[in-house]
């Protein structure tokens, strides 16, 4: 037999002997089961095609024999049977009311007592009990039903109504679940989940400032349900501890060289604070003298590199005709000159500007010999107007002497030197450092720029270095945790600093240290969502975090929740935060199910943030959770548009495109360098770029998603564009170009995906069928069995065959044959891109034949045609795209009972003509995405 | 990162490594140093026993069976033509024929054979078909050994690679990737994450160098302790306000900083005493140079100028580590080979496992002229072609090897070698990779154990006797006895 598209026009679906999945199906433990019926129909066109049979062939149940329980055990996240059922049945109608009647007008004829295809009779269902009991059977049907697969082609279709009656039907029966009712809905729980590697790098680089991608040295992130940031997946090896470690004393380092302090920041040393040497003698008031040799010392620490302005204040009592002359020297050199003329009583600041690195200062002014008498009159009369003594007002900011090394003004050089008398003597009260000046003396630090730097806060005027660490650590803290410290937390940071100032280091190294601390800190590594918070009672106290009325109107679970779940001993502004918004959302969005909440404020700031741009809230989203609006549902929707907007929104089309579309695959694939010289790694990176590009334009110009399909534009430079055979390109900078007249149009021609479904020797039409049917369709087929019947006979009978051909005999053995239908035919389409997406009309000696007809009679002549059939497939596209979205946005796998958010969303999205944004805002709003299941700590 | 414990000062070590290199991508290191770093048990005049270290070196999707097994068994075999790259050093080896793994297979499970292959291979239990949720396997037989010996060295345990695991996709019929890319499990639901950098497995065993002297290291190591009781606190207390499946993340971060903990205070706890040893070890390395340099490596004996703490030493071999991960694969293997050597024979740690490829692997092999890649061809169907290429992949990575092997047979230690003192595990969680067999595997083990194994063997077993029967002998000789891991039934008594 050989089953033809054509086939399918005759009323009942041409028979399959042996269902693909069957041969290799085991009988079925639930989550094996639950797998196929969620995730693997092999027949979205194929309607011949059903997934495994709950039972052997042949062992067909008698109608009302319940199955073991274990086979309609619920998923772990749906609630127990037992308990929702109770929920969930009470209204349930019957079998017999409206369900079967449909079943028994559409589906018995081919699948009743008379005629079972495919093994499948569903006549003998007489109640939904027994319905219930073969989950797995149901589970397949409402795959096929919803998706419109079942009826088949030339059969009577069922109205959109009697679709949705039988889906919602089965989805009662068979998950507790109604999506009218929202009692029974459950939001899920996503488990703790930690940063990867992508987020990591994103969020230090938005915390700190840090551009040198720390995490590239961390080990991979696993990925599940195709993406590298679900939770369950992301372990933590000891390995990662450690680079977690190193990167904090890294990005700490960093961090503090690049710091900003107040600028300009003034410290000053007087009194005790200056060490004499020498000569120099301490005095009362702590005035230091020196008239001979010797040095008044003074030492500072440079919080970052760059320059600064050195001020001493000096006098010298009148003494004769001679005027005393310092020296300055930084870190033991000498570095200027001062000329001292204030009088004593007088003192004026001497000041010069110079360029530091950053750490450890020590300044010291030694005794020089005096200049011979000046002229008398300045000298004798430092007038206001004089220059000599410098700029009185240390408040002002601007450099007043951009001649670094030119000493205070020194007097024109007198023409008659008086007699040396006593060398008179100088008194120092203090010094000041200024600085940094520069705006922008980021450069010093090799590793990066930084936008953002660390606010240091020095111990000085009288701050305790704990006081100021606390107060250098507190906004960082808040941003590196992503919500409000908690009391106590920043003073352990802050502890830490002075701990290691205690032990001896400077307050710059003891910073580092906390720095580095918060960043091996759990709540920065990991996103937490903590259902103890917010279970918490709201407390009256905290009037400045909870929004003005915000009463908890509807009661809500949070403010019924038994005294016991309170947060140990802590009844913080945080938990009151949470509390407090919880109850003013609650009737915002559906009243739940005692079982679940909604996210706090900052919890959806972070998810908000984390599914947008792969990194941490910024300012305005930590501001408005801290104000308790971020979940009005006007607000986030606006945020969710602002993030959109912002370039960091690239980081959909780079870390949730490339891995829905696979294209991170494309660093694995090697094509014979012999049969394709001109591959390399430039262009496998440019292939890339050129889908992620579309991508992101159709999301940053909120275009329709079906353009992703067809879209007759596309992204080259000089190299894909000469790939492609575009000529008109230049450079390596991509551009956007027009593909109209062109053998191109949307992701499906794209070279990375052409390339990465391919082998490296050849194309791999099987490849390219099943990639369209999983990433597009969303109908993976199932894996081929171990043991594939041979083709060496064939092969060796038909050296010559095409390679149509060969899978075409491949394609006579039944067992493959039903899957192998479709994904053949879908991936043949596309046969006229060889295996590094270039256009071709011969393989070898073989003319293409592009042509196909799909199982739904659907016939195509090349690679346009059916791209345009596939676009047509909106609603298994849509749906598609939005359990791959939705699976990233929560960082967790579907379940069953996502399917109502799912299905919410899609119909958004068709609502709004298929608009980018449209997607993005309807995952915000759905109840997975703002909410979750609770999990009670347990002691 | 360096730590500053470990048998020799690690960073004189690394100034002399770094003294050819110059500034730039590679670090040279000077071997002869290595000698100081050796065991304090394989030195010195008490007649003291050498520590058994133990590598599992897996391969993926099988092999050609065929072609790999020696026709004949007992002593007198002689190696297949897969194999005949080890022919000089078959007296070391005991390849080992018919031990299964049985939680490969299906089980009800359906398709996923690859990843259920390398999940099974050292635990011997069977993994969850899960793509998320609820991963679980078993704790593998290096992870068990690092349980019980593994506080004896500064690394408890060491796991390489050369292939980062899957970015995209799923990995295999519906199990996560994290079966296909591990094979070394801490416990049932942490897989134990791969270096696949040269250059960070370096500085993973060794430090980056940075680092001042005794005291800036000294005090960064307070500076550590003082970091990780703080976050610990945290942990502690955010733990408690969690429900349980979050709770098994936090656990994993726990588990992590007290490993790090630990490793400070040993460090502390030895620094002193080690100290002195290193001062009369450099002595004593000097005076032996020639010979420890000789026996050390065979390659390269390039000078580099002499180094700062072993003045004298003229012949320095270089290992020159680039940044990132090398082009060429077989540059890869060794380099990480090299790094196995180095990590044993300065007794940074006795457990080590090391990935050729991750499970299912497409690799090209273009150095053995195989520019398919090796999933696709290992699903051959009898294809003459096919089969051909398979078995040059599979001739290439025995030849790779036997490289290890030759590289660990000459380090000398105490009476012996370091292959001596050790047992290396090269094996593939598939024999036939057409089909997908998980019972006849591919197995051979290197190395005496200290005289507890008898080589220069091929043994077979019965059909379905437990690979991991294999691994309770082998964590007998590390000193690691267990009494059941996985599907044990027992162990293979006639190794010695």
């Amino acid at each position: 037999m050989m089953p033809t598209a054509r086939g399918f026009a005759v009323p009942c679906v041409q028979s399959v002997a042996v269902p693909c999945a069957r041969p290799f199906m085991a009988p079925p433990a639930s989550r094996f089961v639950r797998r196929i019926a969620w995730l693997t129909v092999c027949g979205t066109f194929l309607a011949a095609t059903w997934p495994a049979a709950a039972q052997p062939p042949g062992t067909a149940q008698p109608p009302g024999t319940a199955q073991p329980p274990a086979v309609a055990q619920p998923p772990a996240n749906s609630p127990s049977p037992a308990v929702a059922s109770k929920r969930a049945t009470a209204r349930l109608p019957a079998l017999t009311d409206h369900v079967q009647p449909l079943l028994a007008r559409h589906c018995f004829a081919c699948h009743g007592d008379q005629k079972s295809e495919s093994e499948i009779n569903l006549a003998r269902y007489r109640d939904n009990a027994a319905l219930a009991a073969d989950r797995a059977t149901w589970e397949a049907v409402l795959a096929v039903i919803e998706s419109g697969a079942m009826p088949p082609p030339g059969r009577p279709r069922l109205s959109e109504d009697e679709r949705r009656g039988i889906v919602r039907h089965l989805e009662r029966v068979l998950f507790q679940l109604d999506c009218d009712d929202a009692t029974t809905l459950d939001p899920g729980r996503v488990t703790i989940r930690r940063l990867n590697r992508v987020e990591y790098n994103n969020t230090v680089r938005d915390l700190l400032g840090i551009e040198f991608r720390p995490a590239e040295d961390f080990p991979t992130d696993d990925v599940g349900h195709g993406f590298d940031n679900i939770g369950d997946v992301l372990t933590i090896s000891p390995l990662l501890i450690e680079k977690y470690l190193a990167a904090a004393e890294r990005i700490a380092a960093a961090a503090l060289a690049n710091a900003e302090s107040p600028k300009p920041f003034k410290q000053v040393r007087r009194g005790n604070d200056l060490k004499t040497s020498g000569s120099a003698r301490p005095s009362l008031f702590g005035i230091h003298t020196l008239a001979g040799p010797g040095a008044i010392t003074a030492e500072f620490d440079a919080g970052r590199a760059g320059h600064y302005r050195l001020k001493v204040r000096a006098a010298s009592p009148k003494k004769g005709g001679s005027v005393p002359r310092l020296e300055l020297h930084a870190n033991g050199a000498k570095v200027a000159e001062f000329t001292i003329t204030a009088l004593a009583g007088q003192p004026q600041f001497y000041e010069h500007r110079l360029k530091l690195e950053a750490g450890p200062q020590r300044f010291a002014v030694h005794y020089a010999d005096p200049a011979p008498p000046a002229a008398a009159p300045q000298a004798a009369n430092p007038a206001p107007s004089n220059p000599a003594p410098l700029n009185p007002a240390p408040s002002n900011p601007a450099p007043s002497n951009p001649a670094p090394s030119n000493p205070a003004p020194s007097n024109p050089a007198p023409a008659n030197p008086a007699p040396a008398d006593e060398a008179p003597p100088v008194s120092v009260g203090a010094f000041e450092l200024e600085g940094p000046l520069d705006a922008d003396v980021a450069a010093s630090s090799g590793d990066g720029v930084s936008r953002i730097r660390l606010r240091l806060v020095l111990p000085e005027g009288g701050r305790s270095i704990r006081d100021a660490a606390h107060d250098t650590l507190a906004p960082l803290v808040r941003r590196a945790f992503r919500r409000v410290p908690r009391p106590g937390e920043v003073e352990a940071f802050a502890d830490l600093a002075q701990r290691i100032v205690d032990r001896g280091a400077t307050y710059s190294k003891a910073i580092e240290v906390a720095v580095a601390a918060v960043l091996v800190s759990p709540h920065f590594l990991f996103r937490v969502e903590r259902d103890d918070l917010s279970a918490s009672p709201m407390p009256a106290t905290t009037a400045g975090q909870s929004p003005a009325g915000k009463t908890p109107a509807n009661s809500t679970p949070a403010s019924t929740a038994p005294p016991s779940t309170k947060a140990p001993g802590t009844a913080t502004a945080e938990a009151a935060a949470e509390a407090a918004a919880e109850a003013a959302v609650a009737g915002g969005v559906n009243s739940v199910s005692a079982a679940s909440r909604p996210l706090g404020d900052f919890e959806l700031a972070s998810r908000l943030s984390y599914f947008l741009w792969s990194s941490m809230p910024d300012e305005q989203l930590l501001r408005l959770a801290e104000e308790g609006r971020l979940r009005r549902e006007e607000v986030l929707l606006a945020e969710t548009r602002r993030l959109l907007a912002d370039p960091r929104s690239r980081a959909l089309a780079e870390n949730f495109a490339a891995q829905w579309l696979n294209l991170r695959g494309l660093d694995e694939v090697a094509p014979d360098p012999q049969r394709f010289p001109r591959f390399n790694a430039a262009l496998r990176s440019d292939m890339r770029r050129e889908t992620e590009l579309l991508f992101d334009t159709i999301v940053r110009e909120n275009r329709s998603l079906l353009e992703l399909l067809d879209a007759d534009f596309t992204f080259v430079n000089q190299r894909l564009a000469a790939h492609y055979g575009l000529s008109e390109v230049k450079g390596n900078d991509f551009r956007r170009v027009s593909l109209q007249g062109t053998v191109r149009a949307g992701v499906l021609t794209h070279a990375s995906v052409l390339t990465l479904t391919s082998n490296p020797t050849r194309t791999s039409p099987v490849k390219r069928g099943k990639w369209i049917m999983e990433n597009i369709l969303g109908t993976p087929p199932p894996e081929p069995p171990a043991n594939v019947p041979e083709l060496s006979a064939t092969q060796a009978a038909q050296p010559d065959a095409t390679l149509r051909q060969a899978l075409e005999i491949h394609r006579r053995d039944p067992n493959c044959a039903v899957c192998h239908q479709q994904m053949d035919t879908l991936g043949f389409g596309f046969e006229n891109f060889d295996a590094v997406g270039r256009w071709r009309e011969r393989d070898g000696e073989h003319p293409i034949d592009a042509a196909g007809e799909l199982p739904d009679g659907a016939k195509f002549s090349g690679p346009a045609e059916l791209v345009a059939i596939l676009k047509e497939k909106k609603a298994e596209y849509t749906k598609t795209l939005s359990e791959r979205l939705l699976t990233y946005a929560l960082g967790r796998g579907l379940t069953p009972t996502d399917r109502c958010a799912v299905d919410e969303i899609r119909r958004r999205v068709a609502s709004d003509g298929y608009r980018a944004a449209s997607l993005v805002e309807a995952i915000v709003r759905s109840e997975p995405f703002r909410m979750r299941k609770r999990e009670e700590p347990q002691p | 990162m360096t730590w500053n414990h470990g048998r020799l000062d690690r960073r004189s070590f690394l100034r002399s490594a770094r003294f050819g290199a110059g500034v730039g991508a590679s670090i040279a290191v000077g071997l002869p140093l290595l000698e100081a770093m050796a065991p304090r048990l394989a030195r010195g005049a008490a007649p003291a026993k050498a520590p058994v270290r133990a590598a599992f070196v897996f391969f993926p999707n099988g092999a050609i069976m065929d072609r790999w097994t020696p026709p004949s068994a007992g002593s007198g075999f002689t190696l297949s033509e897969t194999l005949s790259p080890l022919e000089a050093v078959k007296s070391e080896l005991v390849v080992i024929s018919g031990l299964a793994q049985d939680n490969g297979r299906a089980k009800g499970d359906g398709p996923g054979d690859h990843a259920r292959s390398a999940a099974s291979f050292l635990t011997g239990a069977h993994p969850v078909k899960t793509a998320g949720a609820d991963i679980r396997v078993g704790m593998s037989v290096d992870q068990a050994a690092a349980d019980r010996i593994g506080g004896r060295t500064r690394l408890p345990s060491l796991e390489l690679g050369i292939e980062r695991g899957r970015q995209a996709g799923g990995c295999d019929s519906g199990y996560s990737c994290a079966y296909s890319n591990s094979i070394s499990w801490k416990n049932a639901t942490t897989p134990m994450a791969k270096e696949i950098q040269p250059r960070l497995v370096f500085e993973r065993l060794f430090g980056t160098g940075s680092a001042g002297g005794s005291r800036e290291l000294r005090e960064r190591d307070f500076f550590r302790q003082s970091i990780l009781d703080l976050v610990a606190e945290d942990a502690r207390a955010l733990r408690r306000s969690l429900g349980p499946t979050d709770r098994r993340k936090i656990d994993e971060y726990f588990t992590g900083i007290r490993e790090l903990e630990q490793r400070i205070q040993r460090a502390e706890q030895t620094t002193r005493q080690e100290r002195q040893e290193i001062v009369a070890a450099n002595s004593a390395a000097a005076n032996s140079a020639a010979a420890n340099s000789a026996a050390a490596n065979s390659a390269a004996a390039n000078s580099a100028g002499g180094s700062s703490s072993a003045a004298g030493l003229s012949a320095v071999p270089k290992l020159d580590l680039p940044d990132g991960i090398p082009n060429d694969q077989a540059t890869h293997i060794r380099l990480m080979f090299d790094l196995m050597v180095l990590a044993f024979r300065t007794d940074t740690t006795r457990v080590c496992t090391f990935m050729l490829a991750n499970e299912g692997s497409n690799r090209t092999y273009p150095m053995v002229g195989v520019t398919e890649g090796h999933h696709q061809l290992s699903h051959h169907q009898s294809n003459r072609d096919k089969i051909e290429k398979i078995q040059k992949i599979d001739k290439f990575l025995a030849s790779q090897f036997a490289y290890f092997v030759e590289q660990m047979r000459a380090v000398s230690e105490g009476e012996g070698t370091l292959l001596d003192h050790s047992m290396v595990l090269y094996g593939s969680g598939l024999s036939d990779g057409n089909r997908h067999r998980h019972d006849d595997l591919p197995i051979v083990l290197a190395g005496r154990a200290g005289g507890s194994i008898q080589t220069g063997r091929h043994i077979r077993y019965g059909k379905e006797t437990p690979l991991n029967n294999l691994f309770l002998s082998m964590l007998d000789r590390l000193d690691a006895a267990t009494e059941q891991l996985g599907d044990s039934s027992g162990r293979l008594t006639d190794l010695g």
